[in-house]
């Protein structure tokens, strides 16, 4: 399998964007690449690439799923939050008990006068300092962007807990 | 430290089927036979391996508010801790989909601390049969997740756990592949490291559980004809061989299983250094505080007697250590 890596230009914008959107500073990606899939983008570490470059390894995925989609701007997934947790400092949203229940179902909640968020896009989920997944402001609305198969694995009666 | 509620044992876990068949096999050299075979009517711990990216010890406590009668901590300073299985529901907390911790069996974490990984070091790490991902993600983790971690995984289905596994756990230094293990086809002596989590007749998860049905169980140790064992026993094998082909000198094999029949364990092991001069089999290299619940490797069984060393090689009992049966080797080419 050859690998697809991404552009070196493509790579600089969604670097720049990260910065921009999540402030993820640039130096953050200095030991990472990016594998290009027809529907995501996978995070791996540099030396991994020395070691399947040649395509000779018949590999099934490789890395950290960090972004879905096919193409510019990327959803980011838990991925990315798991890799660059310490480091993004914008589009995080601390939400109520009640609301973070209904995003873990899959639903929506309206943001008016309770969220403030500037602009419409993708949002990482805390309940207190606890992140759950990836929110989508789209006007006055938060859309779970949570999928289905971590969604159908919580507990019927799933307690979330505050520290 | 309280010992914690367990579930229920469940019916017919154990049985006169179990008595007669371990008792004609291995009798001879468990010890405290009696202790063993009552050890397993009784279900294991629920225990967890921690993520201590995300979650260290004093916040698991805290965060799900355990009294000290709800948890113990069966060896110290691990980052594993075992739970009262009726005070939460651990497998669909939220905090187990979000990665803070892998429930596993304490004995499974034994393969993976003989490996001795060091962060930065093992560049070039292979685990053979990798789902569904226990080992693989702690592997990951005592790797710092720097280098390359080839995972391995023939079945599909077992695969898509695997993968489900790493990133859950934010596992990104692992490449995930889906060959027969004896199929992969890397350059020789690729690995300094690699792990052989071997397909084996599990007879070592016989013990009434609260996380496993007794059903799969009973199945599983159904299919456990001698056709099915002379089966287990080429692929075990082949498996070594291989891994001794992908192992580079000065490099360490372990080589586990989940059950107690010596010919999938130190007759395996016996077979490849026999086979290969250049194998020796050394100490575990383990933290001295897991000596009192391991016994020796045997160093005959029935009309075999195995290779010198052997016994450096370690088994795990139920009644010695309150878990799942395993064996584990360790071996170094020269």
């Amino acid at each position: 399998m050859l690998v697809n890596l991404l552009s070196v230009d493509e790579y600089q914008d969604l670097k720049d964007y990260c910065l921009h959107r999540y402030g993820v500073p640039l130096e953050a990606w200095a030991n990472y690449l990016l594998v290009k899939t027809k529907d995501a983008l996978w995070l791996i570490n540099n030396s991994m690439f020395d070691f399947y470059i040649d395509g000779s390894i018949q590999y099934e995925s490789a890395g950290l799923r960090c972004f879905s989609g096919s193409q510019f701007p990327y959803k980011i997934t838990n991925g990315f939050y798991s890799v660059f947790r310490e480091k993004i400092t914008k589009r995080c949203l601390s939400v109520e008990q009640e609301d973070a229940r209904e995003l873990l179902k899959g639903g929506a909640i309206d943001m008016v006068e309770r969220y403030d968020l500037p602009y419409d896009g993708y949002v990482l989920l805390f309940i207190g300092d606890t992140f759950f997944g990836i929110g989508l402001k789209k006007g006055d609305h938060l859309i779970s962007q949570i999928p289905k198969s971590f969604r159908s694995q919580l507990g019927k009666n799933l307690e979330i807990r505050n520290e | 430290m309280l010992p914690l509620k367990t579930v229920p044992p469940m019916p017919n876990s154990t049985g006169s089927i179990f008595d007669e068949l371990f008792s004609s096999r291995y009798k001879s050299f468990i010890p405290e036979f009696d202790s063993f075979m009552s050890s397993l009517e009784k279900s294991f711990p629920l225990g967890m391996r921690l993520n201590t990216s995300l979650c260290k010890l004093d916040r698991f406590i805290k965060r799900f508010e355990l009294n000290s009668d709800q948890y113990h901590l069966p060896i110290s300073n691990l980052n594993y801790i075992e739970v009262d299985p009726e005070a939460k529901n651990w497998g669909g907390a939220l905090e187990h989909h979000l990665g803070f911790y892998y429930i596993q069996a304490l004995s499974s974490l034994l393969p993976v601390y003989a490996l001795g990984l060091e962060e930065g070091v093992d560049n070039c790490v292979l685990d053979m049969c990798a789902a569904p991902g226990g080992k693989t993600t702690h592997m990951a983790q005592e790797m710092g997740q720097q280098g390359v971690l080839i995972a391995n995984e023939p079945h599909l289905g077992r695969r898509r756990i695997l993968k489900a596994s790493l990133n859950r756990l934010g596992v990104k230094n692992t490449l995930v592949c889906g060959l027969n293990g004896q199929d992969l086809d890397y350059p020789k002596e690729s690995f300094s490291k690699i792990l052989l989590d071997g397909p084996c007749s599990s007879e070592g998860t016989l013990r009434a559980s609260s996380i496993r049905p007794s059903k799969k169980k009973d199945k599983s140790y159904l299919q456990y004809n001698e056709s099915f064992r002379t089966g287990l026993h080429k692929i075990q094998s082949e498996l070594l061989e291989k891994a001794y082909e992908l192992l580079k000198p000065g490099g360490t094999l372990i080589y586990s299983t989940c059950t107690y029949d010596p010919y999938e364990n130190e007759a395996q092991v016996s077979t490849l250094v026999r086979a290969h001069s250049d194998m020796t089999i050394v100490p575990l290299g383990i933290d001295s505080k897991w000596d009192p619940f391991l016994c020796d490797g045997i160093e005959q069984y029935n009309e075999d007697s195995y290779v010198q060393n052997i016994n450096l090689t370690k088994r795990i009992y139920p009644h010695k250590l309150n878990s799942i049966g395993f064996y584990v080797s360790k071996l170094i080419k020269r």
